[in-house]
C-alpha cells in the first residue's frame, strides 16, 4: 500500500513539472513571437467606429444625456 | 483621434457605417436567445430569492412553516443556495457571457435555436432539481443538491453555450482580442469540467467517504473563481471603459491577472476543509494558494481603479456603471477577507460559523449578482430598442440591494465572529453560542427583506420592457452616440 | 495574446494541474486506505452500519442535517471540539471509510454530531429532540420534525412506542408514535461514535 501511493505520488509530481514546464516554454514563446509588442492595442477592442474611444455609452431612462 | 488607434482598421477598410451595422446586427442576433436567459435568470432570482427569505426566518423561529416536510429547513435552505447558483447566476453569466463574447468577436450569435433550447432546459433542470430537493432527495453535497438527474439536464443545455462560443472565436474579427473574451472562455470551458467531475466522482463513479469533502470543496470553490468571477471580471473590463469611453489603463496588468487568476485560483478549495482529517500538504497548498489570490486581486483592483480615476462622475449617469463598480470594489473586499480567512489562526474562529455565510453573500451577492443587474441593465436596451420604464426603479433597485447586502455582510459578520469566540471557549455553553446569535440572524432576514423587494422591482422593469410597455430607445442607444 | 488556441491550452493546463492536485489525487491517495482492525476482537473499524442505520443515513441527507451540523472533530490546537467533549480524539481520514456520501459539514448552528451516539445513547431523548427540540432543549433553533411522527388515537392500552411528551405537547386520547423514518433517523444517530475506538494513526488519550 506504501510502495502504491509513492509511486501515485511521484507520477503526479512529474505531471504537475511537466505542467509548469510547459508554462514557461510558453511565456517563451509568447514573447518570442512578438505577443508583448503593441499589447496595449487591446484595450482599445471594446471600442468601434459608431461608440468610439471618448464616447460615453449608457443612461437613465428620461434624461437627456 | 486617428485611425490608427482603432482595431478594426486592420481589416477590409471598414467605415464608420459597416462598424455601427456590424454591432447592430450582433445585438439583434443575440435578441432571443440572450433574453431567453435573462428571463430564465430573472425567474429563478425571485424563487431563490423567496426560498432564502424562508430560510432565513426559520433560523430565529424554527417553527415557521415547520409542519411541512417539503419546506423544513434542510430542503428549504438548499432549495435556495442551488436555485440561485444555477437558475440565477449561472443562468445570466451565460448570457452576459455570450452578448460580450459576440460583442467582442464581432461575431453574431449563429446558434439562436440552440441557444433557445438551452434556456428552456436549463429551466427544465433547475425545475427537476428544486422539486427534487425539496421532496426529499436532495443529496446533501454542498452546491451539488440537486438529484443527478437535474444535474444531467443542466450539463446537456450547457453545451450550446460551448458550442456558439467556439464559433464565435473562430469567426471573430481579426485584430486585437480583448481580455474579457479570454476570462468568458475560460469560464465557459472550466465550468463543465468542474461539474462533471465532481458529479462523476461524487454521484456516478463515487470515490470513497473521506475523499469526497475534497472533490467537493475543489468543485464549489471553483465555480465562484473560475466561473462567476470570469464572467463578473470580463464584465467589469468591458463595462466600464465602455461606458466611461476610456480604454483600461493598463492591458499589460489585466493579462498578469487572468493569468495569475488561472494559475492560483483552482487551489483554493481546500481553505473550506482547515482542521478536517486530511493530509496536512492538501491543506497547506490551498492556504499558500489562497494567500497568493492578493496577486490577480490586487493586479485587477488597481487596474480598475486608474481606468476609473476622473470618471467616477459618470456613477450619476449611468445606470449600469453603479452596479459595477460596487461589484468590482466587493469583489476586492471579498478576496482580501477570503485570502485572511485561509490562515489557520483566523480559520479556527471563523469556521462553522455565520461569519463564513456571510463571506459567502458578499462574493455571489455584492459581487456576481450586483456584476449581472448591471451588466442586464446595459444589455437589454440594446437587445429590445426599448428603455427602461423608469430611472426610479432602477434607482431603488440599486439601493435596496447595495445597502441590504452591505448591511448583511456587516451585521452577520459581527455575529458570525462573536459566535466564533464563543464557540473557542469551551466554557461557554453550546446553546449561549446559539442565542448570541439570535439578533444578527432577526436582522439578516431584515436586510434579506429589502434585497428581495429590489429583485421584485427589478423584475417588473424587465416585464415593462419585455412587454414593450417603454419608449423606445432608437436614437439613445443604437445608432447616434451620447455627448460626452 | 492573439493566438487564441495556445492561451486556450494555457488555461486549460492550468486548471488541469489543480484537478489532477486536488481531485484526483486525493481521491486515489484516500481510495487505498484499508479498514483497520479491531486489536482484541479483528472486527473491522469503523464497524458496519445496521440496515435501519443505514437508512437513517438517508433520512439524515434527505433533511439536510449537515445545514447546521457538522461531523468531525479537530484537534486541540485547531478548535475546542475536544474541550467540549465531541470526541475524546479527533477525527481521522478512516473514521469516515463507511461513509457514502460523507456528511462532515461546515456549519455549527447546532453541534457537533461525530459521537452523539456516546453523549446521548437514549431513543427516548432522540425522538423527544426530533419532535420538538424546544423539549430537550429549551432556546434551541433546530426546528420541529413532527412530519416524522404519526398522530394515533390512543387505545385501551397504554402503547410502548409512545412518546412521554409533556403536558402542553400532548393531546388527550391521542398518541404520538415515530414512523419509519424516524426511528431510522434515531437508529443512526445513535451509531455515531466515530472517535471513540482507538487507531494506530491516531490513539485515544489515556
Amino acid at each position: 500500500m506504501a510502495i502504491h501511493t509513492e509511486s501515485v505520488l511521484a507520477l503526479v509530481f512529474l505531471v504537475l513539472l511537466g505542467i509548469l514546464g510547459s508554462a514557461l516554454l510558453m511565456f517563451w514563446w509568447a514573447a518570442s513571437v512578438g505577443q508583448f509588442e503593441n499589447i496595449e492595442d487591446g484595450s482599445r477592442a471594446v471600442f468601434d467606429a459608431g461608440e468610439p474611444e471618448g464616447q460615453t455609452t449608457d443612461s437613465f431612462p428620461d434624461s437627456h444625456r | 483621434m486617428t485611425s490608427a488607434s482603432l482595431p478594426y482598421n486592420e481589416h477590409h477598410q471598414e467605415t464608420p457605417e459597416t462598424g455601427v451595422r456590424l454591432r447592430v446586427e450582433v445585438d439583434r442576433a443575440a435578441r432571443e436567445p440572450i433574453t431567453a436567459l435573462f428571463v430564465t435568470a430573472v425567474f429563478w432570482l425571485l424563487l431563490g430569492s423567496v426560498l432564502a427569505l424562508v430560510s432565513s426566518i426559520k433560523m430565529h423561529m424554527p417553527g415557521f412553516l415547520a409542519d411541512a416536510a417539503w419546506l423544513t429547513f434542510g430542503r428549504v435552505r438548499p432549495g435556495h443556495l442551488d436555485t440561485v447558483i444555477y437558475g440565477w447566476a449561472s443562468a445570466s453569466s451565460m448570457g452576459a457571457g455570450l452578448w460580450m463574447m459576440s460583442r467582442l468577436c464581432r461575431a453574431p450569435i449563429r446558434y439562436r435555436r440552440l441557444l433557445l433550447a438551452s434556456a428552456a432546459l436549463w429551466n427544465v433542470g433547475n425545475a427537476i432539481g428544486l422539486v427534487g430537493v425539496l421532496a426529499g432527495w436532495s443529496t446533501s453535497v454542498e452546491w451539488l443538491e440537486y438529484p443527478p438527474l437535474a444535474a444531467l439536464v443542466l450539463t446537456v443545455a450547457f453545451l450550446p453555450v460551448m458550442v456558439e462560443a467556439v464559433s464565435m472565436v473562430r469567426r471573430r474579427q481579426p485584430g486585437h482580442v480583448y481580455v474579457s473574451q479570454w476570462y468568458i472562455l475560460a469560464g465557459i470551458f472550466w465550468f463543465p469540467w468542474l461539474y462533471a467531475t465532481a458529479q462523476v466522482l461524487i454521484f456516478w463513479h463515487p470515490v470513497s467517504g473521506p475523499a469526497q469533502p475534497p472533490v467537493n470543496w475543489w468543485f464549489a470553490h471553483n465555480v465562484l473563481g473560475l466561473w462567476f468571477t470570469p464572467v463578473g471580471l470580463a464584465a467589469a473590463y468591458y463595462f466600464i471603459p465602455k461606458i466611461i469611453g476610456k480604454p483600461l489603463h493598463s492591458y499589460y496588468l489585466s493579462m498578469v491577472g487572468f493569468w495569475s487568476l488561472a494559475f492560483f485560483y483552482a487551489w483554493n478549495g481546500m481553505h473550506h476543509l482547515i482542521g478536517g482529517p486530511f493530509p496536512a500538504w492538501l491543506i497547506s497548498v490551498s492556504v499558500v494558494a489562497s494567500v497568493m489570490m492578493f496577486v490577480p486581486v490586487i493586479t485587477v483592483a488597481v487596474n480598475h481603479h486608474l481606468t476609473m480615476r476622473g470618471s467616477f462622475g459618470a456613477l450619476r449617469w449611468s445606470p449600469t456603471l453603479r452596479f459595477v463598480v460596487f461589484a468590482a470594489m466587493s469583489y476586492t473586499l471579498v478576496s482580501f477577507q477570503g485570502s485572511l480567512m485561509a490562515i489557520r489562526s483566523l480559520n479556527r474562529l471563523t469556521h462553522f460559523t455565520h461569519y463564513t455565510i456571510a463571506h459567502a453573500h458578499l462574493g455571489m451577492y455584492a459581487f456576481v449578482t450586483m456584476m449581472m443587474f448591471g451588466a442586464i441593465y446595459y444589455i437589454v436596451p440594446r437587445l429590445t430598442g426599448r428603455e427602461w420604464p423608469s430611472a426610479t426603479a432602477i434607482k431603488a433597485h440599486f439601493w435596496l440591494c447595495a445597502i441590504g447586502v452591505i448591511f448583511y455582510w456587516l451585521e452577520l459578520s459581527i455575529g458570525g465572529f462573536l459566535q466564533g469566540l464563543a464557540l473557542l471557549d469551551e466554557k461557554v455553553p453550546f446553546i449561549a453560542t446559539v442565542k448570541l446569535t439570535l439578533p444578527y440572524l432577526e436582522l439578516r432576514s431584515l436586510a434579506g427583506c429589502m434585497m428581495t423587494l429590489g429583485h421584485f422591482i427589478f423584475a417588473w422593469s424587465l416585464w415593462r420592457v419585455l412587454a414593450g410597455h417603454t419608449a423606445a430607445t432608437g436614437k439613445a442607444t443604437l445608432l447616434a452616440p451620447q455627448p460626452a | 495574446m492573439n493566438h487564441f488556441r495556445i492561451v486556450f491550452l494555457g488555461f486549460l493546463l492550468t486548471f488541469a494541474s489543480a484537478w489532477v492536485g486536488l481531485a484526483v489525487l486525493p481521491s486515489r491517495y484516500f481510495a487505498t486506505l484499508p479498514f483497520a482492525h479491531d486489536p482484541a476482537t479483528g472486527a473491522e473499524l469503523p464497524p458496519p452500519l445496521e440496515p435501519l442505520a443505514q437508512r437513517g443515513a438517508q433520512v439524515y441527507l434527505a433533511n439536510g442535517c449537515i445545514y447546521c451540523h457538522s461531523q468531525q472533530v479537530r484537534p486541540a490546537d485547531a478548535g475546542s471540539d475536544i474541550a467540549r467533549g465531541w470526541g475524546q480524539r479527533r477525527t481521522v481520514a478512516r473514521d469516515y471509510l463507511r461513509d457514502r456520501i460523507a456528511v462532515m459539514g461546515t456549519m455549527r448552528t447546532g453541534p457537533d454530531l461525530s459521537n452523539i451516539g456516546v453523549r446521548n445513547p437514549s431513543d427516548a431523548w432522540h425522538l423527544l429532540h426530533l419532535y420538538n427540540p424546544q423539549i430537550t432543549s429549551p432556546g434551541s433553533i433546530m426546528p420541529p420534525f413532527r412530519f416524522l411522527f404519526d398522530k394515533v388515537k390512543a387505545g385501551p392500552e397504554p402503547r410502548l412506542d409512545a412518546l412521554s411528551l409533556p403536558p402542553q405537547e400532548s393531546t388527550p386520547g391521542y398518541d404520538i408514535i415515530p414512523n419509519a423514518d424516524a426511528r431510522a433517523l434515531v437508529a443512526y444517530l445513535k451509531s455515531l461514535r466515530r472517535s471513540s475506538y482507538n487507531l494506530p494513526e491516531e490513539p485515544l488519550p489515556d
